[in-house]
């Protein structure tokens, strides 16, 4: 054995709960595809508004502001448990991811339940024009990812209320946290342009 | 591939004290046994192996296609396939030799072999992993469900509309073909994630940036583009699936929409596509003249930025793909720089694989002979590709035999010769036996020469006029002569593929075998049995330069990684520091339900929308259930 140089690991710990974790990288590449996504169907946008003598089209009229802009604040203060959830599995609390995986699915539901008005406040349904399916393409996109991050804390909570808790279970806990900042980070700009672009005429 | 471990030679590891650790390593690491065991596995190996077949296998039969539209072009008005069928035939040969061939074999050959360059013991997400290749296999019998009802996609197999609406393709033929591309773009992206973290994460301890293989470099990179590149077909195949089915505009003037936007959104896919099969042939290059030449490729380095400039320029070309729409003259004049350009990375790559072999005395086996193939035909497609860059020339040839055989010098040249070297240098490794030599010397001499013989003369069809994807033409064209010419040339192909299977087959019942390492190679996957066990390395090895088994002193070992459990070691993504260990998890027939539901639900949308939703909340329960069986294996 002498010849072979010899590393050992024996010490180094069985699970991280931070960026190091291969979970966690998994994420990231996630959120790295749906932001891309995004970006090709922002894009999508502006080169067919560029191409349009009005946008909106004059009979469909720019989305009304009221029901997105209360969904917007509501989204704003999910981040609150979404943070506490994050800093809670990095303390391995056990009780207060249990309380704010809670939080966050409650206040997730909330935007989700409004994400039907603001369907609503575009004024068109999708096949009135290439406006309109553009509309509902982004605003359509943004919750599909927000119904599988809705689904994805739905699970880790069940598992968290009726199982033990280990190490794997506070990854999660700060990975659902992770995803939630994901939904809020990329429905900032979407909502400046589904919403308030039409509004520059 | 079920190689039980105890029969790895002695030799691979000094001294038996480490068969203790072998053995339980390979009770943990089992795979599950029996007929039904195949639905479980999670094996990056098994995967890989899986996803390098079923490409083959697409591949015999777009090669077959390419055969038939050979056949019936061979005389002028022939009459061997109609139009109808014709149509059908030269999308379903594109479709299958771009998404189920070429970007799966290369998936495959990655997944099967970078995780053992890097020497890790399997991919970070093995289940999601298996997902991917179930996606990839039912996208494949999907499609040929639809081709063999008569039903096949026939606008092409990049589907421009209006001619892919629903005004001129009636019918579920192409509904299904957007699905089809759904379920590719799926796989490919799986794929990616496992090894762009494997590679960033997993590498041994010493592996720091610059001493990562060149194959796993082009790799990596490879699937940063896929991550950048796929999205934009996820919108395009979308988009067109919702104006087909449920009456969106994207792609209908009248509404404001824009025919162009699908050329677009396509070809910023699509020209990095050319890219993402290309890549991992430069890095199959480089291992096979390494090990053909036992030197370190010349400038890693430059090597290495070659590839990233190239992913990067990728990005920027998809235009020169549209020069005949009639875009800006800036525009245009951009694009055509920017493909100009592109030669430049590709250039370094040739002259440092020039001046690691000037002077060296190679070894003239099969993998060395496709490589010189490879120089030889793709120098050729890189120059007809420089001349399509330039609009005026692109405008006389749009269309024409000239693209054709453009870009079969590209792919065939560029990836199919560096594919099939990859083949003879790994077989070893993947199979345990070397394929034979001589008959390896026929396939690569036939296959060269009917290649040859079937697209040069193209070129000189294209210039002579002849459009592509016409059915028929008539005999006072003059295209006579050169269209026999080529279709000779195809049935000389056929003869080279069919040498390569038999050579499959002897070599699998006969060949001799290969032990660890038969070409005396660089890299870590030969620094273990041939085929690996299910666990890949007894002690994961611990490196110290770029070539680890050309070390004087040997490879080092990790010690003190338990061996009861699924465990791989994580480490510092620039200089491969050992950071912990994480735990992944085993056999599991999750991920075939799952896809089986998302699948099923994907199909029956052809016909009825809501079938989607059906399969993703099916799917719901059986997340449910993956979730908790990863907790508790």
């Amino acid at each position: 054995m002498s010849a072979v140089r010899e590393l050992d690991v024996s010490n180094l710990p069985d699970a991280v709960l931070d960026s190091r974790s291969l979970v966690w990288w998994g994420t990231i590449v996630m959120t790295v595809v749906e932001t891309m996504v995004f970006a090709i169907s922002v894009g999508g946008y502006f080169y067919l508004r560029n191409l349009a003598s009005a946008w909106p089209p004059p009979r469909i009229g720019p989305p009304a502001l009221t029901a997105a802009t209360v969904n917007l604040g509501i989204l704003l203060v999910s981040v609150i448990p979404a943070v506490l959830l994050d800093r809670a599995g990095k303390k391995r609390d056990a009780r207060k991811i249990k309380i704010y995986l809670a939080a966050n699915l409650v206040l997730g539901t909330a935007f989700l339940v409004l994400r039907y008005w603001e369907f609503k406040a575009l004024h068109c349904m999708w096949n009135q024009s290439a406006y309109a399916s553009i509309q509902w393409t982004i605003l359509g996109l943004h919750t599909t990812n927000l119904l599988t991050s809705l689904a994805e804390t739905a699970i880790v909570l069940i598992y968290v209320m009726t199982k033990p808790i280990e190490d794997h279970q506070f990854l999660d806990a700060r990975l659902d946290g992770v995803f939630w900042y994901f939904i809020v980070l990329t429905w900032l700009p979407l909502y400046v342009v589904v919403f308030l672009v039409p509004r520059l005429g | 591939m079920s190689t039980p471990a105890k029969k790895t030679p002695p030799e691979t590891d000094p001294g038996e004290p480490l068969a203790g650790e072998r053995a339980e390593l390979a009770k943990t690491w089992r795979k599950r046994s029996g007929s039904l065991g195949l639905l479980f596995s999670v094996d990056h190996k098994t995967i890989g192996k899986r996803y390098i077949i079923t490409a083959f296998v697409f591949f015999l039969v777009a090669g077959v296609e390419a055969a038939a539209m050979r056949l019936q072009l061979a005389r002028p008005e022939g009459r061997f396939l109609n139009p109808d069928v014709y149509a059908q035939v030269f999308t379903m040969h594109g479709t299958t030799m771009m998404f189920f061939f070429a970007v799966p074999v290369m998936l495959g050959m990655g997944l099967y072999l970078v995780p053992l360059m890097v020497g890790t013991r399997n991919v970070p997400f093995p289940r999601l992993n298996a997902v991917g290749y179930w996606f990839y296999l039912m996208g494949g019998v999907l499609l040929y469900g639809t081709f063999v009802m008569n039903r096949g996609p026939d606008a092409g197999w990049f589907a421009y509309v209006p001619l892919s609406g629903n005004a001129y393709s009636a019918g579920h033929g192409m509904d299904a073909w957007v699905q089809i591309i759904n379920f590719t773009e799926v796989s490919a992206l799986i794929v990616a994630g496992s090894l762009i973290v494997t590679v960033f994460k997993q590498r041994a301890p010493g592996m720091s940036l610059n001493r990562i293989p060149l194959f796993a470099w082009a790799i990596l990179v490879t699937m940063i583009m896929i991550v950048f590149a796929m999205p934009a077909v996820i919108f395009a195949a979308g988009s067109l699936n919702s104006d087909r089915s449920l009456g969106t505009h994207f792609f209908n003037p009248a509404e404001g929409g824009d025919a162009l936007l699908w050329q677009h959104a396509f070809w910023f896919f699509g020209h990095p596509e050319v890219y993402i099969i290309f890549l991992p042939a430069l890095g199959m290059i480089s291992a096979i003249i390494s090990a053909s030449t036992r030197r370190q490729i010349f400038g890693y380095t430059a090597m290495v930025l070659a590839l990233v400039a190239t992913a990067f320029l990728g990005f920027g070309l998809w235009v020169h793909h549209m020069f005949a729409t009639g875009l800006p003259q800036m525009g245009e004049a951009f694009f055509t720089a920017a493909s100009m350009m592109i030669a430049i990375p590709t250039g370094v790559q040739i002259f440092c694989w020039i001046a690691t072999l000037w002077g060296s005395r190679p070894r003239w086996d099969p993998p060395f002979l496709f490589v010189l193939g490879f120089f030889f035909t793709f120098l050729i497609g890189g120059l007809t590709g420089v001349m399509l860059a330039s609009v005026p020339v692109d405008l006389q040839l749009h269309d024409t035999f000239f693209v054709v055989a453009h870009f079969h010098y590209v792919l065939i040249g560029g990836a199919v010769f560096p594919l099939f070297g990859g083949i003879y240098h790994w077989f070893p490794k993947i199979m345990g036996r070397m394929l034979g030599r001589t008959l390896g010397i026929w396939n690569f001499a036939l296959l060269f020469v009917g290649f040859n013989l079937t697209f040069f003369p193209m070129h000189e069809l294209g210039f002579h006029g002849m459009p592509r994807r016409v059915y028929t033409y008539s005999p006072d064209r003059g295209w006579n002569g050169l269209n026999l010419a080529a279709s000779i040339g195809a049935a000389v192909m056929a003869v080279a593929v069919a040498l390569f299977l038999i050579n499959v087959v002897q070599s699998l019942r006969r060949g001799r075998r290969a032990g660890d390492n038969p070409w005396d190679a660089e890299s870590l996957e030969w620094a273990t049995s041939s085929p690996p066990p299910v666990y890949n390395f007894v002690r994961i090895p611990v490196v110290s330069s770029r070539s680890p088994l050309w070390e004087p002193g040997g490879l080092g070992a990790v010690t003190g990684m338990p061996t009861d459990k699924r465990l791989l070691l994580v480490t510092h993504p620039l200089d491969a520091e050992p950071s912990h260990r994480e735990e992944v998890p085993g056999p599991s027939v999750n991920p075939f339900l799952i896809s089986l539901t998302m699948g099923l639900g994907l199909i029956g949308s052809i016909f009825w929308l809501w079938w989607a939703v059906i399969g993703a909340v099916a799917s719901i329960p059986l997340a449910y259930l993956w979730y908790v069986t990863e907790e508790d294996p």
